[in-house]
Order: structure tokens, then sequence, then C-alpha cells
């Protein structure tokens, strides 16, 4: 019969002695059971090939993000800086802004240049305009002109003044009438003329109406011909004025052949639309708050503006952008739209960069469960990375819904490692289901959740540890503090042999602890702090726990801790609440009556059991059979229930409870109520690891502590869940006096005799088992339901069936 | 300020309306002024004889500025125009006169139309005349009409080239120390006051001294009045140097009297076109 653990079994300790304080710890652990995730990136960062991207996978809390932060920071600070982007306005086509590419630092001066180029002209050009030399040449152009009009009217009217025909101003044009005396001739006088008079002045007038109408047809072409030749006179004015400033702009970029074609372009379109920089006229008043002139041509100066979208100038190395915030804008960049006077405008100064753009030339972290609950974004991410550049469009456009006349921004070529950090679980949905996602993210940065509890990982455990309180700017932590650290990082990892690497829980915990030392004015953060904080976790979070074992003391679930009864097992299950978890003991019964060899999983009847759960309960059956009715029929039917459960049950942890009550129901014997039982159970009896033994001791250990402890209890476990007890200390404690017990057993036959304090008995050759052990008394109850079961079928007697 | 000259009294201003757009502005101009000397507005509106006639006779051709094309001018067409023309014109003198509580009235005259606006102006005190037209290449431009109701007219005209009727700034008075200018000057005053405490005096003078001596009458003169002006100078200028003087002065309206020497008929009919501010004749 298995013999309880002793203590030590039951808490695998930290020695302080071998610790160093966090005084006095030295390198930093940086890293630690993480070289396989930080190999993976290394090599990723290392490799420039396309599709070399990251995707750095863990559960929650196990340091991702800081560490590859810090690593790739590291590897960014001796890369080069890279080129500053921005956007200029396209004299061609309007609606495709211009990228310009300058090397890190000079685009920020290229903006700054470009509005005191502005700034000059719209002094230097009005000036010119201004000038008496500027001011007689137009007034002698517009002179010209309008005495070529009056010579060709005044010309017409002496005709016409010869023929006696007037030119009359209508409302709509001019008319020719016959005059006398600078009056038109009335209709009764006009009467009078003798025939031929009359035709000759309708004659005359046709012909004054051709000429007129030549005259006419000549004004648009002589007022473009005034036009062009004034804009002309304009271009030449400002080429002198521009000349100058453009020069004294182009030196300094003679050496970036793109920025010296801008600048010429800038110089053609300046002497293309020299009027825009005259002074303005005073603002006319205008109804309904429309804009007046001054208002209407300000915009205009925009074009010559540079929206600097990436700007290296001050940085050091390669760029590492983390985007909090992966919405479609914040990654890609976006079109920001204006509104004037109603309408919704847009040009491109309003061109907004994304974090592809700062990280371009670098890193881009972005955090994947964020990235997937934003629409559309990945995609846009896949196509970057796939086309190697980036395309500004809005989400209407990028979703093709758009139809409206909109920018589209020359795109800018992409160099970037993305790094995505997130769940094993959005990992391999990727690697499943998205066949992009194998291609651009060929590194894989697996971060595990544990590590070795041996002395060199301990040790830079605790390194790690006063690396933390360092950085964080906590207290020092005492050698003795730093070992329950330790020893509470081996209970979050549920086992005794291992070390969590969920740094999350293992920080928190120093924050509460050094907050507990600063209560109590200490300069050291104590191994009593350490446990302060623990408890305090553990009372913030186990409401749901007191309740639970409240209903068990106060018997509204029925739970025996002394006694004994026939079919009935105090078994043990564990529930999940958040990052919280306790046992709850469950008491699990069994029936037997004649039946079919049917093992009733009232769970699964009812829909409460999951598929595991039921799995334990069919292995029931095989061992059953394989160990009872190697010659009979299993003439059985036994029904299997979790008492008082009213929510789901699954996992086969209880299997090795649902066996043990069976064979307590067919021996007819009784089992312990001071026990509880965890294990699942194979075919063949032996009992097998299950998780959260722990918290499943503990538990019981609580409803019986609470009971009173009578040294009669304990909990049966597999072996195989000795090496993951960390249990609390009041459990420990209680199992030093001999208050309670943990069993580790094997096989089914020990818990049985555990339970029952009955011999298991062992089958003869024959497989026949003696007859006062609690497998013979299980057997002869099968052998007389097998009887049982013939009679009913209309067999005799005379044939005995064998075991 | 404003002191005005006993030598002026206006009590009824006649304004010049045709139904144009143009004619907006010169109703504005004409109920501010009106509503500013307490006096009363009185719209003339003219059939024009000569476009009656030209309706009715078998010859009358129209060409057109829009299209260049020519089309028979007949009366029904032309008397549905002029009504509307006249409905508009009396509704916008309403609008406008209404708009600063100004008495006023609207009468409609046939004949020709300069001849008509110079009779009207003899039942006013002064007339306000709108150039009234674009040119078929759409310069602002003086009309003949203006340009001979501007000569003609028996009292004091205030004319401009559309669009030049808001122009804000200084009056500037043209000055020669003939008595017309005299008149002018304390006109200046009278209509149009002091701009932001500033009037602008353009000597026109033959030689230095004499603008000297102009320069120290004028002074006087308005100092009596309690106004520092702001002299400019003009030897024997011809009209773009008037126009020039004036844009440099930032003239809001330029005061001519009807017989300055200095600034004869022929002149003044050049400064009309090409000045980008209203001018006052005064009579």
């Amino acid at each position: 019969m298995p013999k309880p653990l002793t203590p030590d079994r039951l808490y695998t300790k930290c020695d302080p002695a071998d610790l160093p304080s966090s005084r006095e710890a030295g390198a930093a652990a940086d890293g630690l059971g993480q070289e396989r995730a930080l190999d993976a990136v290394r090599f990723g960062v290392g490799i420039r090939r396309h599709g070399y991207n990251i995707f750095a996978h863990g559960a929650p809390g196990t340091g991702k993000y800081p560490l590859v932060r810090r690593y790739i920071e590291q590897a960014a600070a001796g890369m080069p800086a890279p080129p500053d982007w921005c956007y200029v306005h396209n004299f061609e086509e309007t609606h495709k802004p211009r990228a310009l590419k300058l090397p890190a630092g000079r685009a920020c001066r290229l903006r700054a240049d470009m509005e005191k180029l502005i700034r000059e002209l719209r002094a230097a050009i009005p000036a010119a305009f201004e000038s008496e030399e500027y001011q007689a040449r137009a007034q002698a152009l517009q002179a010209e002109f309008s005495q070529r009009q009056e010579a060709a009217f005044n010309e017409l009217q002496e005709h016409a003044q010869a023929r006696s025909v007037g030119l009359i101003r209508t409302p709509s044009g001019l008319a020719l009438a016959p005059t006398s005396k600078g009056e038109v001739v009335s209709p009764e006088a006009f009467r009078q003329w003798p025939e031929e008079t009359q035709a000759k002045m309708r004659a005359d007038i046709a012909e004054l109406e051709k000429e007129l109408q030549e005259i006419l047809k000549k004004a648009p072409q002589w007022e473009r011909e005034r036009r062009e030749r004034m804009r002309g006179l304009n271009q030449e004015v400002v080429s002198h004025a521009v000349a100058l400033f453009i020069e004294e702009l182009g030196k300094d970029y003679d050496d970036l052949p793109e920025v010296m074609d801008y600048i010429e372009q800038v110089r053609g379109d300046l002497q293309e639309n020299a009027e825009e920089f005259q002074a303005p006229g005073p603002p006319a008043p205008q109804p309904g708050g429309l804009p007046g002139r001054e208002e209407r041509r300000e915009p205009s100066f925009r074009r010559y503006q540079v929206n600097v979208i990436v700007d290296n100038g001050r940085r050091q190395g390669a760029p590492v952008v983390y985007e909090d915030l992966p919405t479609h804008g914040n990654v890609i960049g976006r079109i920001e739209q204006m509104a004037r006077f109603g309408a919704l405008t847009t040009d491109f100064s309003l061109i907004k960069p994304g974090a592809l753009h700062a990280a371009n030339g670098g890193f881009l972290l972005v955090d994947a469960r964020k990235l997937f609950m934003q629409p559309i974004i990945w995609e846009e991410i896949k196509r970057a990375l796939q086309s190697n550049e980036i395309r500004i469009q809005g989400l209407t456009e990028a979703l093709g819904f758009a139809n409206t006349v909109t920018l589209q921004p020359e795109p800018i070529p992409l160099d970037v490692k993305v790094v995505l950090l997130g769940d094993p679980m959005i990992y391999y949905l990727l690697s499943r289901s998205d066949p992009d996602f194998p291609e651009l993210f060929k590194v894989a940065a697996d971060f595990d959740d544990q590590v070795p509890r041996n002395h060199g990982n301990t040790a830079r455990y605790a390194r790690m540890i006063a690396d933390t309180a360092s950085r964080e700017g906590l207290r020092p932590l005492s050698r003795e503090a730093t070992a329950r650290v330790i020893e509470r990082a081996a209970r979050l990892a549920a086992d005794s042999e291992r070390l969590t690497l969920r740094l999350r829980a293992i920080d928190d915990l120093l924050y509460e602890a050094d907050y507990w030392a600063g209560r109590e004015g200490r300069d050291e953060i104590g191994a009593g702090d350490v446990e302060r904080a623990i408890d305090a976790q553990t009372r913030r979070a186990d409401r749901v726990r007191e309740r639970s074992q409240e209903q068990i003391l106060r018997e509204t679930l029925l739970i025996d801790t002394d006694g004994e009864s026939v079919g009935q097992v105090n078994g043990l299950s564990v529930l999940q609440l958040g990052e919280f978890a306790f046992g709850k003991p469950s008491r699990i019964t069994a029936r037997v009556r004649l039946g079919r060899g049917e093992v009733l999983d009232i769970e699964r009847e009812v829909e409460m059991g999951g598929p595991l759960h039921s799995k334990g309960v069919l292995i029931l059956s095989g061992f059953l059979g394989a160990r009872f009715a190697r010659r009979q029929p299993l003439a059985l039917s036994a029904s299997l229930v979790f008492e008082q459960s009213y929510g789901g049950v699954d996992g086969d942890s209880a299997s090795s409870t649902e066996l043990y009550a069976l064979l307590s129901a067919l021996s007819g014997l009784p089992i312990r109520q001071s026990l509880a039982v965890t294990g699942s159970v194979n075919q063949h009896g032996q009992v097998q690891a299950i998780g959260g033994v722990n918290e499943k001791i503990e538990g019981f250990f609580d409803i019986c502590a609470a009971r009173g402890l009578d040294g009669r209890q304990g909990v049966l476990i597999p072996s195989a869940n000795v090496k993951h007890l960390m249990l609390r200390r009041d459990v420990v404690e209680a199992a030093a006096r001999g208050d309670f017990h943990v069993y580790p057993v094997e096989t089914i036959d020990q818990g049985i005799e555990l339970l029952t304090g009955v011999a298991a008995g062992v089958a003869d050759d024959q497989g026949n088992f003696p007859a006062d052990t609690v497998n013979g008394r299980a057997q002869a109850t099968l052998l007389e339901f097998a009887r049982n079961a013939r009679e009913f079928a209309g067999g005799g007697r005379d044939q005995e069936p064998r075991p | 300020m404003s002191r005005p000259a006993p030598a002026f009294d206006v009590r009824r201003i006649v304004v010049a309306i045709d139904g144009s757009p143009e004619a907006r502005d010169v109703l504005e101009a004409a109920a501010r002024l009106a509503a500013r000397l307490h006096a009363e507005l009185e719209g003339v509106f003219v059939r024009d004889i000569n476009l009656v006639h030209l309706a009715r006779l078998p010859v009358g051709r129209e060409i057109q500025f829009l299209t260049g094309q020519g089309r028979d001018f007949t009366a029904e067409a032309l008397e549905a125009d002029i009504r509307t023309r006249e409905f508009t014109a009396r509704r916008a003198l309403a609008a406008a006169a209404e708009r600063v509580h100004v008495q006023y009235s609207f009468r409609t005259a046939q004949g020709q139309v300069d001849v008509e606006y110079v009779t009207a102006a003899d039942a006013g005190d002064l007339l306000i005349v709108g150039s009234g037209s674009r040119s078929p290449w759409g310069t602002a431009r003086f009309t003949h009409t203006a340009r001979e109701v501007a000569e003609r007219a028996p009292r004091s005209v205030l004319v401009s080239r559309p669009g030049a009727w808001f122009a804000a700034g200084v009056p500037l008075v043209c000055h020669d120390g003939g008595t017309g200018s005299w008149r002018a000057l304390d006109a200046g005053l009278y209509f149009f006051g002091v701009h932001e405490g500033r009037l602008a005096v353009l000597i026109l003078a033959n030689d230095r001294g004499e603008a000297e001596t102009l320069r120290a009458q004028v002074e006087a003169h308005l100092a009596a009045r309690g106004v520092s002006p702001r002299f400019l100078y003009g030897v024997r200028p011809r009209a773009p140097e008037v126009c020039r003087l004036a844009g440099e002065a930032g003239a809001g309206v330029l005061v001519m009297a009807a017989d300055c020497p200095a600034l004869d008929a022929p002149r003044r009919r050049e400064v009309l076109e090409s000045i980008a501010c209203p001018v006052l004749i005064v009579r």
C-alpha cells in the first residue's frame, strides 16, 4: 500500500543560500529559456531576403514584446539611418503627388527652403509687377489693343456715318439704323423715302452688318492675343525675378537629380502662373460667407509646399516602430480631407504617413491580436510586403467602394521587417488558413512558457528578478524573497521541476511585494512581502472559491470528509476563473445492476459531459471487461454521476475516481470519505497524470481543515504528478504534522486498497480473484449478474458460467 | 470730420438707372449719399427713342455680342425688354432707398437718353450716372451717354466706370486756383467729408512757385474748416498723370470743377475713361 508523501516531496524549496540577492545581481539574464525564440529573431533580423518577416508567438505574459524590442533595437542601432521621404505636387498629373527621396535630414531642409522661396517670391514678384517699367509696358500693351479695337470701331462708324447709318447700343448688342442728325430716323419718315433710297439703305446696312460681324469675330482673337502678350510679359518679368532664387535653391540640391527635376518644374509653374503672385486687392465682400477674392487666392501657393512624410534627420540607426493602434490609416497612411465652405477637398499636403513609412528601412512591431481586430489592414500589410511598396489609399478605395476622384500618391519603395507578436493560436490559424502567411512570415520565433528548474537556470532566474527590480525602480529583494519568488514561479509553472516564463505574473508579484515592503517602511523586499503579495493576489481573486467552499461547509453541496459509503468517492476538479484557479471536491457516485455491459455516463446523457470525460468513462468499460469478463458476458449496467454538478464536466482526471466508485458498488465495500481522489486511468488500471494537482489537493484540504483535520484525511494522486507538487505552506505543514496526507498511486489496485482498507486481490492463472478481496467481491457480483442474465434470456442453471 | 459748406444744400439727388446689373451699384452709391446728405432720391428711367424707332424700322438689324449674329430688331421684343428693365430699375431703387431709409420717387421718360438725363438733372441738385456698359470685349468703358451727360448736365454730376463705385479711399480734389476749384474744394468736403481724417488736394499748377502759392491758400482755406489736407502736385498734368496720382493717393473719389482750366473737356474726358474711382464734376 502506498505511503503518504513526506513534506519535502510536497514542496520543492529554493535554497536562498544558493542565490545572489538583487543587490548583488550582476549580468543581465535577458532571454532566459527563450534561446530558441531569440535565435529565430536573430536569424530573422539578419537575413535580408523577401518574405523573412518574423512572427513571435508564445503564451501571453512570456515577455515577447520587451525581449524582441530590446533585441531589435540593439540590432537597429548598428544599421544605417534610412532616407527621408516627402510628397510634392505633381505639376504634370496633379492627382498623382510625387514622392521624393532625400538623404536623411534633407527633406525638412527642402521644406524650409521651399517655404523661404515662396515667401521671398511673394515679395519679389509683386514688386516686379509694381515696377514702373512693368506698369509702363503693361499700359502700352493695353493701349495698343484698345487702340486697335477703337480704330476698328471708329472705321466702322465712319463708314456708317458716310452712309447715314448709326451704330446704336441695344440691350444685347449693337444695331445699325438709318440716322439723321444723330437720331434714328422715325419709321414714318423712313417710309417717305423713295424706294431706291430705302433699297440703298438696306444694302448699306447689310454691308455694314457684315463689317461689324467681322469686327466682332476678331474681338475674341484680339482679346486672346492681348492676354497672351500680357502673359508673355508677366512671364518675362517673373522669370527674371524667379531665376535668382531658383538658382540659389538649386545649388543645395544639385547632387539629387530628382529634386533638381522637381525644382525645375517649380520654376516652370511659377512662370506659368505668375499672375497669382500679383498683390491681391482688398477682399470683396461676398454674400453668404463665401470666400472673398483673397481667400480664394491663398491656397494656390500650397502646391509649392513640401510634405515631409519621413524625417530621419535626427535618427541614429534604423527605426524601430511599435504601432499600438494598427488601423488602416495608422499603418498604411491616409489622405486627409479639409472642409472648405461645405465641400471636402484634399491635396498632397494632406497625405499623412503611417507606421510603415516611419519604419521603412527598419522594423515594424505589431501586436497580431490588435491587428486582426482592425478591418482590412492585414490584407494591406500583405500587399505592401508582397509588392515592396507603400501605396496610400483610403479605406473606401481599399475596399473598392470609392468612386470619387481622389489622390493617387506615388508609391514609396518599402524595405521593412515586420514583426508580429501574438498567441500561438493566431500563428497556427494563419499558417493553416492564409496561403500568403507562410510566404511572408517565414521566421517563427516560438517563445516558451517554462524553463527547467536546475541550478543554472535558478541562478539566472534570480538575476532576472534582480534586473526587473532594478529596471522598474523597485526595492532590491533579499535572497529569501528571491527564493520565494522562484518557488512561486515553479508553482505558476505547475511543476516543481520547472519555472514559469510568463513573466508578467512574476513582474506583477514583484510590484506588489515592493508595495507591501514600502508600506512597512522597508528598503528591501523580504520573503514576507512576497508571501503577503501572493496572499493578497489570492484574496482578491478567491471570492468564488470562498462561496464554493461555503456551500460545502454549509452542506448545501454534499461532500463527506469522514465515514464510509459504498459506491461514493470524493473526486476533485479545477475551476479556472481568469488567471485564478482553484480545486473543488465533487461527490461521484456509482450504481450497478443487471444489464448489457454498459457503463452509463449520466453527464454525457444530459450533454453536460465533454468528450474527454466520455472517453474516460468508456475506458472503464474496457477495464472492467478485461479484468472481470474474459469468459462470460459483462452483464452489468452501471451509472456514474457527478452529484450536484450544475455546469459542464470535461477532462479524464475523474476516471480513476469513477472506477473506484464502480468497484465499491460492485464489491459492496465502502469507500473512506476522508480521502479524495484524482487521476485518469487506462484500460490496464494504471493511474495517469492529470493537471491542476496542486489546486485539487488544496481544494480538498481547505474543506477538511475547515471541518477539522483528524489525521485520516488526504488525497490520492497519480504518482506521475508528484513532480508537479508545489503545495501551499499550510498544506505542507499539515502533512508534516501528520494531519493530512498525499498518497501517490500508480494503479487502481493501490488506490482501492487505500480507499477501502481491503486488499485489491490478485487474479490467479484462471483469472479468479480471492473471494475476500475487492476484486474478488466485484467478480462475484458480476458473475451473479451474468448468471441472472442467462436465466432471463431463457437459459438453465445446468451450465455454470466460469469467471 | 465733415462740415457742410453753406454753398451746397442738396435736397434731391437724381439717379439715372437703366435696369442693367451695373445700375445696382449706382443705386447703392446714390442711396448712401442721399442718406448721408438727408436728401431725397429720384430715379429716372429713359425709354430710348432711338431703340423705339429702330424696332419699328423695316431695316433695323441687331448684331448680338454673344453670338456675333445679326437678327431683326422687333418692336415686341424691344417692348418686353424695356418693360423688364423698367420694372427691375423701379424695384432696385425701392430696395436701395428703403435700406437706408431715404425718400424716393421713380419716373420714366422717353426720348434721347442723354437729353433726358440732362433734363432730369435740372430737377435735382446732383445727378448720378452710371456709365452703364461694357465693351464687346468685356472691358468697362464710359459710354457716349455718360460722356455727354457729364459734359452737358446743368448740375453737379457724379459718374463712375462700372465696378468702381465702392472704391474706399480719401477724397481727392483737383485745384487749380480758379473759382470752380474753390467750389470743388467745398463740394468735396460737403459731399464726402474726410476719409479717416484725411482729404487730399491735387494742386494743378504751371510751375512750382504757383503750386506753393496755391498750397498755402488751400491750407488756409481748409484750416478754417478744421481740415489738414495731404497735397499732391501736377504741373500741367496730362490725364494719365492725374490717374496715376489718384492711384498713389488712394483716392476714393476724384472731385473736379466743370470749369477747371487745368483739366479742360478733352482732358477731363480722358480722365473719365481711365480713372479707377468715381468722379464728381462740380457745377
